[in-house]
């Protein structure tokens, strides 16, 4: 049976409900209210965005559901993505954060592990300067806090 | 609202042309990219547990540390705890990270110098006799000296930050060189009460407990009660153990390996009538010891020593004792038969004194360390075969090694099998493995 989800911007989408069901918070909805026509409200989600998480979605459909292993060191988690997923995320930065929202808030893991990596992907081998220039962050420490700093990390340097 | 409205609304407040689908290419000047612009995405608006899967992501340290230099929100992100429960210190790849980055300064400066493109490099020769110069110069001893002084002001940094000093559980540090800052460091290291592993090794560490700040570790309120595991391997000038329990009460696998200036042992099992009582769980200077391993290669414990742990150490299951010249007989004999030395071989060994209080407790096992599986003595030259038929009495010895030991007879490994000691691997005295099947 179909699910029927509504956009921030009022926009409807019809999906199956095995898609739906990619995203945990859905998942729990659909469960919680049972089986029912009326459409599911997503005010945290604009259109444009639900269309590309319905995307992915859909593409992932038949993925086995990650289960969370909190055990796991999170700094051994592999950082390769697989080609579709690079190819889905290559969208402006606003779009690839807005995703990254939108899988956090719909609480879709799988989605949401693409997008962290893609921005860590990003992030890997720049300056500090490059970096704020990427993501829109201003510098905030005086000079005196950034030689701090700097004498801090000069032990794991290994230029 | 579709995307192309999105990008036009970009557009209208951002006046500038190629924005924002492309930030990643945008260098150089901000232009009129107004940071305060409220819809323009920042990293920080991500919500903090997704800005911290982010940077799980990274995984060298120094990518990890750069990030600190991005703004004070990115530095608190990268001081969570998380990332921090193993620190590793080595300053053996440092310095060859160092001499490259001399030679690379050699070659900026002489191509500075020189007025040259970069295309134009130094003669090689004439490279070398620069980078002999500067090192006598004792550039790179100062160089050295920076590295112990970062990693002791980011540890310091560390401290400061009270979750992110709950999170270090395993710290190595090896090849501190640098006197200065190590008792700085050691006692800086103090404040990680989280702390499982201390590995410090071929480090110039002294003394356990500075003299200077003997109130530091007051009784009862050990900085390390949750350490387990202590390597000190190849302190060659540590020659204090003072407070060793008092710093880890919870002490179970503890290395001194190399530590060759040691010459007292007896902080290891303080004395029963220890003037500090305390009430805390762990080694009780009146009770049990809870060391299960014991790595004292080739330092300079004695018999007395020795005996005074192996005494109260019933947890025991791993000795390695490979070149401690100091020891004799009287070891093994207490290791094999603890306090219920057949009389003829205390009265040869001349153990009589020690044990002729011990013998009310008749109904105890035989051995001390009844769970004794390892054990190592490579090299104990003095050990004869006397002392090491006495082994007999430790039930539970798989492993055992005697390469070395000139006085012990080659059957003897054999005549402790036959004895009933579970021996599955073993070194003879001329360096012969012998292996043993479980026999069902």
């Amino acid at each position: 049976m179909p699910v029927v989800l509504t956009s921030s911007d009022s926009e409807t989408f019809t999906v199956d409900k095995e898609v739906a069901e990619r995203s945990i918070l859905i998942k729990n909805m659909i469960e919680d209210v049972g089986e029912s026509d009326s459409p599911i409200p997503l005010p945290n989600v604009s259109s444009a965005v639900l269309k590309k998480v319905i995307e992915f979605c859909d593409h992932h459909r038949n993925d086995p559901i990650q289960v969370q292993d909190e055990t796991d060191d999170p700094r051994k988690r592999s950082n390769d993505i697989e080609e579709w997923d690079m190819k889905f995320m290559q969208v402006d930065q606003e779009m690839l954060f807005e995703i990254i929202l939108a899988a956090n808030y719909l609480d879709i893991k799988t989605l949401l592990d693409v997008g962290c990596t893609t921005v860590a992907n990003l992030i890997k081998g720049k300056t500090p300067e490059e970096i704020r220039k990427l993501f829109n962050i201003v510098n905030d420490f005086t000079p005196e806090e950034e030689a701090q700093i700097k004498k801090e990390n000069e032990w794991a340097e290994d230029r | 609202m579709d995307n192309t409205d999105l990008q036009q609304d970009h557009h209208h407040h951002h006046q500038i042309d190629a924005l924002p689908d492309k930030h990643q290419d945008h260098r150089g000047d901000d232009g009129g990219l107004t940071y305060d612009d409220a819809s323009v995405f920042r990293y920080t608006d991500l919500p903090m547990e997704v800005q911290l899967l982010v940077i799980q992501r990274i995984e060298s340290i120094r990518e990890l540390l750069q990030l600190r230099l991005v703004s004070s929100a990115m530095n608190a992100l990268v001081l969570e705890p998380d990332f921090w429960r193993k620190l590793k210190f080595s300053k053996g790849r440092h310095q060859t990270a160092r001499l490259n980055l001399i030679v690379a300064e050699l070659v900026r400066e002489q191509e500075r110098r020189d007025g040259h493109s970069a295309s134009q490099r130094p003669a090689f020769s004439q490279m070398t006799d620069s980078l002999s110069v500067m090192t006598s110069n004792s550039a790179q001893l100062v160089w050295g000296q920076e590295m112990e002084a970062s990693f002791n002001a980011f540890l310091h940094c560390l401290s400061t930050h009270p979750a992110a000093a709950q999170g270090v559980r395993d710290v190595v540090i090896e090849s501190w060189e640098e006197e200065s800052y190590m008792d700085d460091t050691w006692i800086v290291l103090q404040k990680f009460n989280a702390m499982t592993s201390l590995r410090l090794l071929k480090s110039v560490l002294t003394h356990l407990t500075p003299p200077f700040s003997s109130s530091v570790v007051a009784p009862g309120s050990s900085p390390w009660r949750n350490m387990t595991q202590l390597d000190l391997t190849d302190c060659t000038r540590l020659e204090d153990l003072s407070g060793i329990l008092d710093l880890a009460p919870c002490l179970e696998n503890l290395s001194l390996q190399g530590c060759t200036s040691l010459r007292n042992f007896t902080p290891l099992a303080p004395s029963p009538l220890s003037p500090l009582p305390r009430t805390t769980t762990g080694h009780h200077s009146a009770g049990p010891l809870l060391y299960k391993k014991l790595n004292l290669i080739e330092t300079h414990i004695r018999d007395h020593e020795l005996i005074a742990i192996l005494e109260r150490a019933p947890n025991l299951y791993e000795i390695r004792l490979d070149q401690c010249y100091q020891l004799t007989d009287a070891s093994l004999v207490t290791l094999g038969y603890g306090n219920q030395i057949p009389p003829a071989l205390a009265t040869a060994l001349d153990l009589r004194v020690t044990y002729v209080d011990r013998m009310d407790d008749s109904e105890a096992s035989t051995s001390f360390c009844p769970q004794l599986k390892i054990l190592s003595l490579k090299d104990c030259y003095d050990l004869t075969d006397q002392g090491m038929r006495a082994l007999v009495g430790c039930r539970q010895l798989e492993l055992l090694i005697i390469r070395g030991l000139r006085q012990v007879r080659e059957n003897t490994i054999e005549w402790l099998h036959l004895k009933g000691v579970p021996l599955r691997k073993a070194l003879s005295p001329l360096g012969q493995w012998r292996y043993w099947h479980l026999e069902d």
